[in-house]
């Protein structure tokens, strides 16, 4: 591969609090007000939380055991070049099926709120192609876009919360701990995988400028998007009642239609296009350069970039695979976002484990493990 | 049928590309890769037929 | 008896020989077909450029491209060895000798400009010798008065050595400012052509060059393109050396180098790079004379045209290269660590590598106080947004958002359209279309009718376009206000750029509204983000984000721009003293930190 793409860390901060606070207008505002009803907001500030502390253990044992290694590497050499394949086939996997769900959400939120009457075949593929095009650019375009992006995602947010706040009903949040404290609990666990900065992290490690700022770019980009999604979830839910969120399938859409500031300002629905439209094409960027680039490091592809327009088509086809938008929110449901932890959380953290009780285990047997990641460092040094 | 045909001119078009990624990739003695980009490309290419048969015909 | 009748009518009437007539065709000369036979002989003697293997009509069969590349680079520089036939070669000691090459190299039996002046030095022995120089290039006062009126009248040569005959002339006969012997043919040949006259003397195998540049120019005037209200109003003129003498009147440090290189095969255009020397950066300078010294055409005929041999992306709408006729505006991008390159006598002078910010400020931005230059860069931003959007987010609301105008507003839309028959992309195309011959015919228009036909143009048409039901009045707001807004963009370039990607995001508009724009917009950054000038990418200092003063959309306080930008990599980061008000408490960086502090530390 040519010489090895650098991202500053505000850049790669941008990128990971876009990927996931751009959950907010996809159907995660559903999916926990459905479960968790009033108590919706607590969601994602337990889910950050928890992947605050996953995060920083698995920093802290990448940069003790492997330094300036990423996932894959770790994988090859605890688990040999097959299995790191197979881990990698269902990372890439998740990405792509991933990618094919945000891409068909994402259309259908512009069919149902700018572009009625317009094909969602032209929509879509427009869609894709743009994505397409940024993840080709390569990491380096992505973060710095996403750097510009980020400005207008966090005002574009908090604009809405406030501009929405003569329709604010703070009683909608009581009983306080909505379907119980179990259930917020459980289903934290289980929404955790909009969270998905951890993996990522794990891939993008090496890319980053300092290494040495990179717990930092992980604590930052994790408390920023639990912050506002927190703030935006808060702001729903005085604005709907639980019921009604659990229903709402675009809630960006649905608090924006509200806001009604005198004749002049009202019906802002389509200014907010602009912040939806490009955070979500940074999102479905990302994780197609995630696609590419780990299929790539997994078979040896000298670059990754002649397989984006297969991948994105790939996802493009997979995203109008199921006819009706139901059928695909169930499935994004029970699937995609219910068992994305695996991916997202259990797969790196195992990987790394598993590296590190390999490590021990070696450096008991004898030296030459030792040696080696000597080596390295100075290598890198 | 004209529409089917006239949308799988892009699949196509990315299944030559990604075909010949896989040649190129074959020239630089990476069996293995071009392989996997043979069967990304044919796999894309079905599916996105797959998709657009059920919609145009 | 020869009837008289007109010449028109003649010729509908009587047949003669003129129906015969044709008119001059240009042919393949007859002088290049046989080139090939006798282009020893003439190459040697005429100097002639037409290349070795050049057949005229040969039967053309298909090639690689790699190798009909290669066939023509070749046939390019035989084409170039044969145009200057004379590399190499001394000076000859003969004048007879010297004379007859000189005939041969400008081609003095056709060619009128070059004159040769024969004279004799000294009365008392005299010594034959003659002064060439081109009229017109040349100044004839000083030729008069400083070559031919000292050696002819008021001397005679003591010296009878023939080798030392240019020596005593040089230190004692000729008072010109500049006197430089040469012994190549080569040097002789470039210094007429660059308006010196060349003084030979018989018996010396050496040449006098005099410094007589004197050619008719325009003087220093007003920037034409870049106008501020405060700071220096002269701008560059189409003369190399009066451009670079205002950039090192403004700039007097004897670490300002300029090296001078030269393009083009058939006449050579001066190129000078200009740099600070243990300021800028090494590599940075190396690589735009690389650049510069892989040029190879016949002729460079202005700034414009080396800026798209320099350009990294040449398809981007976006300016690689930045341009300017502002002499203080180059001056301040040399400090900053920029390379500056004049074209021969271009009145642009370029400066690399730029950043898109750079496009968008001026000079004024920095002269006036910082309320006002941060009010008028944000002015030029918000601007820069309006004259690219406006059209296609009008476009955009009312064929798909109609709903986020406040309902009085979209009557008085609708009303508006209620005559209009076209939809509207197609009235906001005739509209910018009528703009654009505006603009256009402004600026070919002979300036004695301009001013008339401007107003025509915006008035009449705009009114009747109205008036007939054609455009809505509304639309005329639009248009005028995006006219107006890519007026404020100070770069002539990115201006340009604006005025066709407005086309470009009018159309996303109209197909998909605030989506197509959405989309494209996002793309077209990602482009510009990993796109680089000179190494440098287009959106530094933002995107990558880097250090630097602060001196992007909004610029800071004259005190606070301590530092160079660090994309250009500059050998000395820190342009001026941290603390440059070591007086006032306030605007100090860090309270009861005075200069004076600072250097006991130290």
């Amino acid at each position: 591969m040519k010489q090895k793409t650098r991202v500053g860390t505000r850049e790669l901060i941008a990128m990971l609090t876009i990927i996931v606070a751009s959950n907010a207008f996809l159907m995660y505002p559903r999916y926990v007000s459905q479960t968790t009803l009033e108590a919706a907001w607590m969601e994602p500030i337990i889910s950050g939380a928890i992947t605050l502390i996953v995060f920083l253990i698995v920093e802290m044992l990448l940069s003790k055991y492997f330094p300036y290694m990423d996932i894959v590497q770790v994988s090859q050499e605890t688990f040999g070049k097959p299995i790191t394949m197979f881990f990698i086939l269902i990372v890439v996997g998740y990405f792509i099926l991933s990618t094919a769900s945000v891409s068909r959400q994402f259309t259908e939120n512009v069919i149902t709120t700018v572009l009625p009457s317009t094909p969602i075949l032209l929509i879509g593929a427009v869609f894709m192609a743009a994505s397409a095009y940024i993840a080709y650019m390569g990491l380096e375009g992505i973060c710095r876009t996403a750097y510009f992006v980020q400005p207008i995602l966090i005002i574009g947010i908090l604009a809405l919360c406030l501009m929405t706040a003569n329709w604010w009903h703070p009683m909608y949040l009581f009983p306080f701990w909505g379907s119980g404290p179990w259930v917020v609990l459980k289903s934290s666990v289980f929404y955790i995988s909009i969270f998905n900065n951890v993996l990522l992290l794990c891939v993008i490690f090496p890319h980053a400028y300092h290494p040495r700022d990179f717990r930092v770019i992980g604590t930052v980009s994790i408390v920023v998007s639990t912050l506002l999604l927190t703030a935006f979830l808060v702001t729903f839910h005085m604005v709907f009642s639980p019921v009604e969120a659990g229903k709402a399938s675009f809630a960006l859409y649905q608090m924006a239609r509200m806001i009604y500031l005198g004749r002049f300002f009202q019906r802002l629905e389509s200014i907010f296009v602009f912040l939806w439209v490009t955070a979500a094409i940074v999102k479905m960027a990302v994780s197609l350069w995630g696609a590419g680039y780990l299929l790539g490091k997994a078979v040896g592809w000298k670059s990754f970039r002649p397989s984006i327009p297969s991948i994105s088509l790939l996802c493009f086809a997979i995203s109008l695979w199921h006819a009706d938008l139901v059928r695909v929110i169930t499935m994004d449901d029970q699937y995609l976002m219910q068992w994305g932890w695996t991916v997202v959380f259990a797969l790196p953290v195992f990987i790394i484990l598993s590296g590190v009780i390999r490590h021990h285990l070696r450096r008991g047997g004898g030296g030459r493990d030792k040696r080696r990641n000597k080596r390295r460092r100075t290598a890198h040094a | 049928m004209l529409k089917f045909v006239f949308a799988m001119i892009v699949p196509l078009m990315i299944l030559i590309y990604t075909i010949s990624f896989g040649l190129w990739m074959r020239s630089n003695h990476q069996g293995f890769g071009s392989a996997v980009a043979y069967v990304l490309g044919v796999l894309s290419f079905s599916a996105s037929g797959f998709i657009f048969w059920r919609m145009f015909t | 008896m020869a009837l008289k009748f007109p010449l028109w009518l003649r010729k509908l009437l009587i047949v003669d020989d003129s129906v015969m007539d044709e008119t001059f065709t240009l042919n393949e000369s007859s002088r290049s077909s046989n080139g090939e036979n006798n282009s020893e002989s003439s190459n040697s003697t005429t100097g002639s450029f037409l290349p070795l293997g050049h057949k005229g009509g040969s039967t053309v069969r298909p090639r690689a491209l790699r190798e009909y590349i290669k066939q023509s680079a070749q046939e390019y520089d035989v084409s170039v060895e044969h145009m200057a036939s004379y590399d190499d070669e001394q000076i000859p000691a003969h004048l007879e000798e010297c004379k007859d090459k000189l005939k041969s190299t400008f081609h003095l039996d056709i060619n009128k400009d070059v004159v040769v002046r024969e004279f004799t030095i000294g009365v008392r022995r005299p010594w034959k010798a003659f002064a060439v120089f081109v009229d017109g290039m040349a100044d004839k006062n000083i030729i008069n008065t400083h070559i031919l009126q000292p050696l002819m009248i008021l001397t005679h040569i003591p010296e009878d050595d023939s080798k030392k005959r240019m020596d005593a002339i040089a230190e004692r006969l000729l008072p010109g400012n500049q006197v430089e012997a040469i012994n190549e043919w080569t040097d002789l040949v470039n210094a007429v052509l660059a308006g010196s006259t060349v003084v030979l003397v018989d018996g010396c195998d050496a040449a006098l060059t005099v410094e007589t540049k004197g050619w008719e120019h325009r003087t220093v005037g007003t920037a034409l393109t870049e106008n501020v209200v405060r700071g220096p109003h002269n701008g560059f003129t189409e003369s190399f050396r009066a451009n670079t003498g205002l950039v090192r009147s403004i700039l007097r440090s004897e670490h300002l180098v300029t090296d001078i290189l030269s393009i083009g095969k058939l006449a050579p255009t001066d190129i000078g790079v200009m740099w600070i020397e243990g300021l800028t950066n090494p590599e940075l300078v190396e690589e735009v004379k690389k650049r510069i010294k892989a040029i190879e055409v016949d002729y460079l005929p202005d700034s414009g045209l080396l800026e798209q041999f320099l350009d990294d992306k040449p398809n981007l709408l976006i300016p690689q290269v930045f341009s300017t006729e502002r002499p203080d505006r180059i001056a301040s991008l040399l400090v900053e660590g920029h390379v500056a390159i004049f074209v021969g006598n271009s009145p642009f002078v370029l400066a690399v590598p730029v950043v898109l910010w750079t496009m968008v400020q001026t000079s004024e931005d920095a002269y006036l106080r910082f309320p006002f230059g941060a009010f008028l860069r944000g002015l030029r931003w918000i601007a820069l947004v309006v004259a690219l959007l406006l059209p296609g987010m009008y476009v955009a609301v009312t064929n798909y958002h109609p709903e986020m105008i406040p309902t009085d507003l979209m009557l008085a839309i609708a009303g508006s359209r209620e005559q209009v028959p076209f939809p509207v992309v197609v009235e906001i195309l005739l509209m910018e279309f009528a703009i654009e011959l505006i603009r256009e015919a402004g600026i070919r228009i002979p300036s004695v009718i301009g001013p008339t036909i401007g107003i025509v143009g915006a008035l009449i048409i705009g009114q009747a376009a109205v008036q007939a039901g054609i455009v809505s009045p509304l639309l005329v707001i639009v248009v005028a206000t995006t006219a107006l807004a890519s007026f404020t963009i100070p770069n002539y370039n990115l201006s340009l750029a604006v005025r066709v990607a407005r086309f470009v995001f009018l159309i996303a508009g109209a197909f998909l509204g605030f989506y197509g724009i959405a989309i494209l917009g996002i793309v077209y950054l990602v482009r510009l983000t990993v796109q680089k000038s000179f190494g440098v990418p287009l959106l530094a200092p933002v995107a990558p984000s880097m250090g630097g003063s602060p001196d992007v959309l909004v610029r800071g306080y004259v005190f606070q721009m301590n530092r160079r930008p660090d994309y250009l990599k500059p050998l000395k980061r820190w342009r001026q003293s941290p603390i440059t008000r070591p007086w006032s408490a306030e605007t100090r960086p860090v309270p009861n930190l005075t200069k004076s502090n600072k250097k006991s530390k130290s």
